[in-house]
């Protein structure tokens, strides 16, 4: 999808979403995002995915307490608004997940089924609004690097790509986890959250280093003070 | 798939071009740190001044204590020390100064004086401290040709009208007891000195009596008889000297016996009071300015080490250019989002 599409859509998915909020079937979670829907409007035209493949964009950060949930949420509501075709959020942090508590949706043991065959991804899917879909997962911490793994390996995501949905991953830290870096070369795309002003560049570094001969696109600052400390560099 | 490539990069790079105005990349780091720790970082810069200024309007204060005394002119008068050609206030000025010099007088003082005896009390080489603070902060001034002023300028309140007090109290005492002492030396003196003269009076004058009747000179022809007899001449000389020691020593015997009775002859006009000054708006300044200062100090200090310590990425242009990464966007801070729901 072009610039010019996304900001043909923008008037008509701002509409929508004023519906559904005042409807009230957007999770109140999801409804409290940052406002700024360009953001990730911009995080998706400068991945420059292809239209209609069915891209797996994956979101991951040096450390845990970066933004990756925030920024994964923000990204899949907003293509949700934008995108005439399914978006799909997974939960595969599968150390410490946190999505159904941020979308208020029960916890369901979602992904990690998905992942060792139990059940399909549609099975274990859940509507949170009209093109948005998500799949949560629970603490499995014991066995995680057992179902990592098994993401590395076996790609869930076929048949959704084979539709044109946007699958949008929330990835485990990759310095979190010895796996974390394996699983996320399941993506199309990985996309890395650094936290402004908290994680350390070496931290980052290191992550990125981990990521060597991944599809690594890009990183997203978030928690720029830029509107205060640095209003004389900001853009136009 | 690839990482990213060389040409992408180098457009997402170029799409975040620094500003030609951008400052350099350490000041706007230590902007970036105030801004993010600036309720910290501006709690010195005004803590200290109200602290400093709220110091100086209570401990700085001073305690002035003053007493004017009327000096009774006869007695300075009477006093052989005196300076006759000084006016009366000035000689009481003088014997007060004095007194205040001597430790002995200086103890007495102080003691008498529980406020002030409080604060020397336990120091050591106390009577040296006590005499030398009294002689330097006590100041005795005379104001015209009868009234003394004294005054004690103090941190605490009513010590410096005790002390006044008690120099008032033993000031006369201790003139007194001046007096009494030059007064019963001058006594033995000069009655030594009367009989001295008594006894050459008597002698001269048998000799002189002896001599006019041996050469028959009548009383009447003395004076005719000095101008050509030079040994008449001579003892009647010696015999009007003696008479001129005699009186002088009656005199100084009648000053010296009026001077042991002087001594409390000083009226306090006005008794010791306290005027309590308050504190100058310059000594405000002052304090508010050191302590302004110090407070940008450490302020200052505190961004200086918060950016020191800090070795995390801040801003999107930081992001290629030390990890050669690019950035794809930024999101800005939204405050209290990240408090209220601990987001990863």
């Amino acid at each position: 999808m072009s610039m010019a599409e996304v900001s043909v859509n923008f008037a008509r998915s701002a509409v929508e979403l004023a519906a559904v909020e005042r409807e009230g079937s957007l999770p109140a979670s999801l409804a409290d995002m940052p406002s700024s829907l360009d953001v990730y409007r911009q995080i998706y035209v400068s991945l420059d995915l292809p239209a209609d493949s069915g891209p797996v964009i994956g979101i991951t950060s040096a450390i845990t307490g970066e933004g990756r949930t925030t920024v994964a949420l923000g990204l899949a509501r907003t293509l949700a608004l934008d995108l005439d075709t399914t978006i799909l959020l997974v939960d595969a942090d599968l150390v410490r997940p946190s999505l159904a508590a941020r979308l208020g949706v029960p916890p369901t043991r979602g992904f990690p089924r998905a992942l060792e065959g139990q059940a399909s991804l549609e099975e274990v899917m859940q509507q949170v609004s009209e093109r948005l879909f998500v799949v949560t997962s629970d603490a499995t911490e014991a066995d995680s690097a057992r179902l990592l793994r098994r993401l590395s390996e076996h790609d869930p995501f076929r048949t959704f790509r084979a539709r044109g949905a946007v699958t949008i991953l929330d990835l485990p830290p990759i310095l979190g986890h010895s796996y974390s870096a394996l699983a996320a070369s399941v993506a199309d795309a990985i996309v890395l959250v650094i936290r402004a002003g908290v994680t350390p560049a070496d931290t980052v570094r290191e992550a990125i280093e981990r990521l060597k001969d991944r599809p690594l696109r890009g990183a997203v600052l978030n928690g720029q003070r830029s509107a205060r400390s640095s209003w004389p560099w900001r853009r136009p | 798939m690839q990482q990213f490539d060389d040409e992408s990069q180098q457009d997402l790079v170029d799409a975040f071009p620094r500003s030609p105005r951008a400052r350099p990349d350490a000041v706007r780091r230590y902007i970036d740190t105030f801004m993010r720790h600036w309720v910290i970082a501006l709690i010195p810069v005004l803590v200290l001044p109200v602290a400093a200024v709220g110091v100086a309007l209570k401990s700085s204060k001073t305690a002035t204590a003053t007493a004017s005394i009327w000096v009774d002119q006869n007695s300075v008068k009477q006093l052989s020390y005196a300076d006759p050609q000084a006016t009366p206030a000035s000689n009481t000025a003088a014997t007060l100064t004095q007194l205040l010099q001597t430790a002995s007088f200086d103890v007495r003082v102080a003691r008498e004086s529980p406020l002030y005896w409080s604060t020397v009390r336990t120091k050591p080489n106390r009577d040296g401290v006590v005499a030398d603070d009294l002689s330097k902060k006590v100041m005795v001034t005379a104001n015209g040709a009868d009234l003394v002023v004294i005054s004690f300028k103090s941190n605490y309140r009513q010590m410096g009208v005790q002390l006044l007090q008690s120099i008032l109290k033993e000031a006369p005492r201790e003139i007194a007891r001046l007096n009494q002492q030059q007064a019963a030396s001058s006594l033995a003196f000069y009655t030594r000195q009367k009989a001295d003269a008594q006894t050459r009076l008597a002698r001269f004058t048998k000799q002189l009596a002896t001599y006019m009747q041996l050469q028959h000179i009548s009383p009447t022809q003395m004076a005719e008889q000095a101008l050509f007899d030079p040994k008449f001449a001579a003892l009647y000389d010696a015999v009007q000297s003696a008479q001129v020691d005699v009186r002088n020593a009656d005199q100084q015997l009648s000053q010296a016996t009026s001077l042991a009775g002087t001594g409390g002859s000083i009226e306090v006009i006005d008794a010791p009071s306290e005027v309590i000054s308050a504190t100058s708006k310059k000594t405000l300044a002052l304090y508010f300015g050191i302590a302004l200062l110090l407070g940008l100090v450490l302020s200052g200090g505190f961004v200086v080490l918060m950016t020191a310590r800090d070795k995390s990425l801040r801003f999107a242009d930081e992001v290629p250019d030390l990890l050669g990464v690019p950035i794809l966007a930024t999101i800005p801070f939204e405050p209290g989002l990240t408090r209220k729901r601990g987001v990863r």
